[in-house]
């Protein structure tokens, strides 16, 4: 799989106020991502959450949305540790929790976006993103396995 | 790696390089016919020489492809690693999300009492 988009999602057997505070609080958070030691948030809207990446230096993130227990997602840049997310350099991440009846479950949907934006001034980046954004995906892999076949 | 000035190249020149879809079809022509000029690349495409000179410029400047000179005319080549690069990089953050999802499952599905404790929100 090589979209714009990378997407994964996991079947967590635990409720979704569980999932919720093991993704936003400052413990959790710096055991699933980070060093170990609790991460700094800010969980409101354009607030900070500072991941130490280890050998990449630490990537200040901006938070997008909070929508407790549903919807927690964050801006970050692509480019050198340090650096603030600007519409040039950065990706969005995006949470979704939602419970499956059928599972018994919560079900985590990660999306990670914006990486054919990635490099483009402010104004362009939202023109690419509407010319491109219906039908980037999946267009790469189709091109990398038309290139990799052997010449007819 | 480094791109045609020396520049280090970013997985994101080669993404940005193939986010145009007239640059992917130059691409595909590329690989599918090996060398071809600006003229040649221009004739079943829906755009003029001159743009798909321009797209050939910024596909050269994320190392997909090379100019050569042969008498009046530069042919142009498809250069595959750039985009095997690109490729690897996702892949490695898709990896780097699917170890991330793990940790929070065993976090979450581990003494999966509510924590009344914590005060962090708004």
């Amino acid at each position: 799989m090589l979209p714009d988009d990378i997407e994964r999602d996991i079947l967590i057997n635990a409720p979704v106020e569980r999932v919720w505070a093991v993704l936003t609080e400052p413990a959790f958070l710096g055991r699933w991502f980070g060093n170990g030691d609790p991460v700094k948030v800010e969980l409101h809207p354009d607030g900070l959450l500072l991941f130490d990446h280890g050998v990449h230096g630490a990537i200040p993130a901006r938070i997008q949305t909070v929508d407790p227990p549903h919807t927690f997602s964050w801006r970050w840049s692509q480019g050198a540790a340090g650096e603030e997310p600007t519409d040039a350099n950065a990706t969005l991440v995006t949470f979704t929790l939602a419970w499956d009846e059928s599972a018994g479950g919560t079900r985590l949907t990660m999306v990670e976006s914006g990486f054919t934006r990635l490099g483009l001034p402010a104004d362009e980046a939202a023109d690419r993103h509407r010319a491109n954004s219906r039908n980037w995906s999946g267009k790469l892999d189709q091109l990398r396995e038309q290139c990799e076949q052997p010449a007819a | 790696m480094t791109g045609a000035n020396g520049r280090e190249l970013a997985p994101e020149d080669v993404l940005l390089a193939l986010a145009d879809p007239v640059r992917r079809r130059i691409m595909a022509t590329l690989v599918r016919d090996g060398e071809a000029t600006s003229t040649s690349l221009a004739a079943p495409l829906p755009v003029t020489r001159q743009a798909v000179a321009k797209h050939l410029a910024v596909l050269e400047r994320a190392g997909l492809v090379r100019g050569r000179r042969s008498g009046r005319e530069v042919r142009y080549a498809a250069d595959l690693q750039p985009l095997r690069h690109a490729t690897r990089w996702l892949d490695t953050l898709a990896e780097q999300w699917e170890g991330r999802l793990l940790a929070i499952k065993a976090l979450a599905e581990q003494d999966a009492e509510p924590r009344g404790d914590e005060t962090d929100g708004p």
